[in-house]
């Protein structure tokens, strides 16, 4: 599993700021891409890689707590960082709760962008890393025949074999043969690991 | 020469009197000496006899040929009848006489003849003697004595009584009043001769001799139509003699009836008239006779039977007591004592002298009213110029009139208390008017000047004075041309008023709108603070960034030096933008004095609207700036009116607070105006003027805003105005307002 480089996506519409930002970043080995407007941003297609979304609040046509909106909307999930000229609390609130994870006054210092961004990217990563486990598992769950599925329910709540078979109406030996195709399709070594994969995927019993 | 003349008229006047008088005693000396003896019976102040004697001497004096010495013996006879008397008084005449040579002898009525017939001294032997009687009848024919000549007048009792008998023709009775004396006697007895033929006519009644007492109370109180016909009365019957006017004046002050009479010396004693005889003229008869007898002629007897002598004569009073009417008087009757006797006998000269007095009168009445006239002319006159002077004199401003050729007609005595210098000497010193103008304001005097004589038309200018004392002062100096009722140039008449408070107050208002102007502008930069703190945190942040940025390239193994010098230009390009913004803010909060200058109202839009653009925090605000490139600049104070767009800007973003982000559209527009003026105009999309707000838009302390001061737009029409500018503002067909303003356009001539 090979990890994508994070990439800093800058939104200003004051050109020698996004300039000035794009560099400062740049040289602090983060890959940047620049935005003059919250549509060109929109616009744009989008690796799948980890990165963060720097926004300026206040820009014509579309401001930044406008696009961040727009980007729930699309299940577009970077850490937001805010910088403004003239943030009012308000402002900074709906922000945040809106899931900002920063409020920059400009101007600001360069240590803490950079650190509020590393630790975004970082956050970011994880996160990245952890859909993507889920999309494989995701992936793989859907190799699985709806009996599988139904026995690997089963199985996360805990069940014995003797007990899926009575309910399934089946024998202990065709569910052993299912749960060790489960087991292979899912790339789980043992019960526990199963049962967390299935965990993962949401997979549980409606209750015995 | 006048002395000379004088001297020579006193010499010729000095001859003539000497010449005299050595003539006359030559003349009288040469003429014959005549004695002339006048004998009279009765006393001797009688008028008769008086009036008689005066006629006679003056016809006698009135010859040349004789001088006369006259005696006169008034010889008392009837009073005094006494034989003894009459002796002794022949004895004396003759004791005097005895040695004068008498020449002529004048012998007065009958008792004087008796006497000389008695006696007949021989001293008067062979001395001729004229006898003379009132009547014929009063003298006995032949005399007693021999006689040269006989003179009669005539008593007219006849003709006297007819007369009055005509002028009272109801009358029935006629007393005859008569006295005691010897002579009463005798005329009573010729008027009894005499009046026999009225008898079957009247009745007559002869009160004779009566006592005067009796003889009045008789007449007093006489029956009707009753007449007196006074005779004579020397002695009553009492004894008492009388003169006889006399007693007839005692008579009639009482009569109740009219009197008539005989002789001239009656008239004024209270006698109606009659045919009266005249005594004066019976004198004058005699003298002639006597003269003619002088010079040896024959005298011959002068009688007069017809009364051809007697005279009509009248007393006036009494003709109106007794209403006797004037017109039927016989022709040629002498009416005395005519109240307008005067007027009778001199209505001409009267006429003449009452004219001239009229006239006079006339004249002086015309020229004392006149002179009033001029009086009250000449009085409604000083009353008009002490009304016009006063009203002149006590105003407060500084009014004169100069005449065309520049000298004052009038000055004000007000002008000492604004310029400190008397009238007089503005009198004195014409060119005074100019110099007491501050040298920096002479030259707009002049012009003026010229102005307001050669075009002659009213005008106003300002400018400063020294004073006397060296204060400056302010006048304002308006003058309107003068011209008479014929619309000649008579020179100008000017008004300078003081004023300095005025201008100073003008001057403290322009430096509190000055203030104000700033203080509100302050408060729009405060509002742009935002903004501006946007403006100036851009290029901050984006220097910071480059810094840093820079720093890390540069502590790289192998720092990209052409990376480096690009952020560099950028960091310097950055600067420079921060810098601008600090400038423009610089310059919109310093305060500077107004200034006058060329302003390009564009470069004023573009900047305002870069103020602005980061201000409007409103999310979708558009501002679209429609600028005419060929508009001509204005004259002006750039921030002010930078000011004032910045005003319209942010009113108009104001106004769109709650306009949808998608529709708030700012349109700024700079447009020439027919050639002559410039139009900046602000349209917004917002929710238009309230109606009733219209009015009061650029009213002082007028907001809609919550927190607004409302001042700009005030401050903005001041601003404007203060251009010569107007501003206006309108709501828009299509929704929102639009304001505007415009301002005059340079036309370059200026400096």
């Amino acid at each position: 599993m090979k990890d994508e480089k994070p990439v800093v996506y800058v939104v200003d519409d004051d050109p020698s700021v996004l300039k000035s930002l794009e560099r400062l970043l740049r040289s602090a080995s983060f890959d940047v891409e620049t935005f003059s407007s919250a549509l060109e941003f929109l616009d744009f297609h989008h690796r799948d890689a980890p990165g963060c979304l720097i926004l300026d609040v206040k820009m014509p046509e579309l401001s930044g707590l406008e696009l961040q909106e727009r980007l729930t909307g699309r299940d577009i999930a970077f850490p937001v960082i805010f910088i403004t000229g003239h943030g009012t609390i308000p402002m900074s609130v709906q922000a945040m709760k809106a899931g900002a994870i920063d409020f920059l006054q400009k101007p600001f210092l360069d240590k803490d962008l950079l650190d509020i961004v590393s630790r975004a990217v970082a956050t970011n990563l994880q996160e990245w890393q952890a859909q993507r486990e889920l999309r494989k598992l995701r992936e793989r769950l859907e190799t699985l025949t709806p009996r599988e599925v139904e026995v690997l329910r089963l199985v996360a709540t805990g069940m014995l074999n003797k007990q899926i078979a009575f309910d399934l109406g089946t024998s202990e030996k065709t569910i052993k043969v299912h749960r060790a195709r489960v087991m292979e399709k899912l790339n789980a070594a043992s019960l526990a690991d199963l049962v967390r994969v299935a965990d993962k995927l949401g997979i549980r019993s409606s209750g015995g | 020469m006048r002395p000379t003349n004088h001297i020579i008229t006193s010499a010729a006047l000095l001859f003539l009197g000497w010449w005299f008088l050595l003539i006359s005693p030559e003349a009288s000396a040469s003429a014959p000496r005549e004695r002339i003896l006048l004998l009279f019976p009765y006393e001797s102040n009688v008028p008769g006899f008086i009036n008689f004697e005066a006629g006679f001497r003056s016809t006698l004096t009135a010859s040349k040929d004789f001088q006369f010495e006259f005696y006169v013996e008034c010889m008392d006879l009837t009073r005094f009848p006494d034989q003894r008397y009459h002796d002794k008084l022949m004895e004396l005449l003759r004791e005097k006489y005895s040695g004068l040579k008498i020449d002529l002898i004048v012998a007065a009525m009958r008792p004087t003849l008796d006497f000389l017939a008695q006696y007949s001294p021989e001293s008067f032997r062979g001395v001729p003697v004229i006898a003379y009687g009132q009547d014929p009848g009063l003298l006995l024919n032949p005399p007693p004595v021999p006689v040269a000549a006989m003179v009669t007048g005539r008593l007219d009792m006849e003709g006297t009584l007819a007369l009055a008998l005509r002028f009272h023709p109801d009358v029935r009775r006629v007393f005859v009043v008569a006295g005691a004396s010897s002579y009463d006697q005798a005329l009573e007895a010729a008027a009894k001769e005499a009046l026999r033929g009225f008898e079957n006519q009247v009745e007559l009644v002869y009160l004779t001799g009566l006592p005067i007492d009796e003889l009045i109370q008789r007449t007093s109180s006489l029956p009707e139509h009753s007449l007196l016909f006074y005779i004579a009365v020397f002695r009553d019957g009492s004894g008492r003699t009388f003169k006889s006017p006399q007693a007839l004046a005692l008579i009639s002050k009482q009569a109740n009836a009219p009197i008539y009479s005989l002789s001239d010396t009656y008239i004024d004693s209270g006698i109606v008239g009659g045919h009266l005889i005249s005594h004066s003229v019976q004198g004058a008869k005699v003298g002639q006779v006597a003269l003619r007898i002088l010079a040896g002629k024959k005298p011959g007897n002068l009688e007069s039977s017809e009364g051809s002598e007697n005279r009509y004569i009248f007393d006036a009073r009494q003709l109106k007591r007794w209403g006797v009417r004037e017109e039927s008087l016989p022709p040629g009757s002498d009416v005395r004592y005519r109240e307008f006797s005067l007027w009778a006998a001199y209505r001409w000269q009267i006429v003449g002298v009452v004219s001239v007095l009229f006239i006079q009168a006339f004249l002086i009445s015309a020229l004392v009213l006149s002179l009033r006239k001029q009086r009250r002319i000449d009085g409604a006159l000083r009353d008009a110029e002490a009304k016009y002077r006063t009203v002149a004199d006590f105003t407060h401003d500084w009014e004169y009139w100069l005449a065309p050729d520049g000298n004052p007609r009038y000055v004000s005595p007000s002008c000492e208390r604004i310029t400190g210098y008397a009238y007089r000497e503005f009198f004195e010193n014409p060119s005074l008017f100019r110099e007491v103008i501050v040298p920096e304001d002479r030259e707009d005097w002049d012009g003026h000047d010229l102005d307001s004589r050669m075009e002659r038309c009213s005008r106003g200018v300002q400018f400063r004075i020294r004073t006397r004392s060296g204060n400056i002062r302010w006048i304002e100096h308006m003058c309107r041309p003068v011209t008479n009722e014929r619309g000649e140039f008579q020179g100008v008449r000017a008004s300078n008023r003081d004023i300095t408070e005025r201008k100073n107050a003008e001057l403290e208002a322009q430096l509190h709108r000055e203030e104000l102007t700033h203080v509100t502008r302050i408060v729009t930069v405060g509002e742009l603070a935002t903004s501006l703190a946007h403006e100036i945190n851009q290029p901050l942040t984006a220097i910071r960034c480059n810094a840093e940025a820079a720093q890390r390239f540069l502590s790289g193994a192998a720092p990209d030096l052409d990376e480096v010098r690009t952020i560099l230009d950028d960091i310097i390009q950055d600067d420079a933008r921060a810098g601008e913004v600090i400038r423009r803010i610089r310059a919109l909060v310093k305060k500077e004095p107004l200034r006058r200058e060329a302003v390009v109202l564009n470069d004023a839009v573009r900047e305002s609207i870069a103020l602005v653009r980061n201000a409007s925090f409103l999310a979708g605000l558009s501002i679209v700036a429609e600028l005419d490139t060929e508009l001509p600049p204005v004259q002006g104070d750039r921030v002010q009116l930078q000011q004032v767009v910045l005003n319209l800007l942010l009113n108009g973003t104001a106004a769109m607070r709650d306009t949808s982000p998608d529709s708030r559209k700012l349109v700024i527009t700079t447009a020439k105006q027919d050639g002559r003026s410039v139009m900046v105009s602000v349209k917004d999309s917002g929710t238009g003027i309230d109606k009733n707000d219209m009015d009061r838009l650029f009213e002082p302390f007028f907001t809609t805003k919550a927190d607004g001061l409302g001042m700009g737009l005030s401050i903005s029409r001041t601003i404007i105005k203060a251009h010569g500018g107007t501003i206006g503002a309108e709501n828009n067909p299509e929704g929102g307002a639009t304001f505007y303003f415009t301002l005059p356009a340079d036309r370059g001539d200026q400096p």
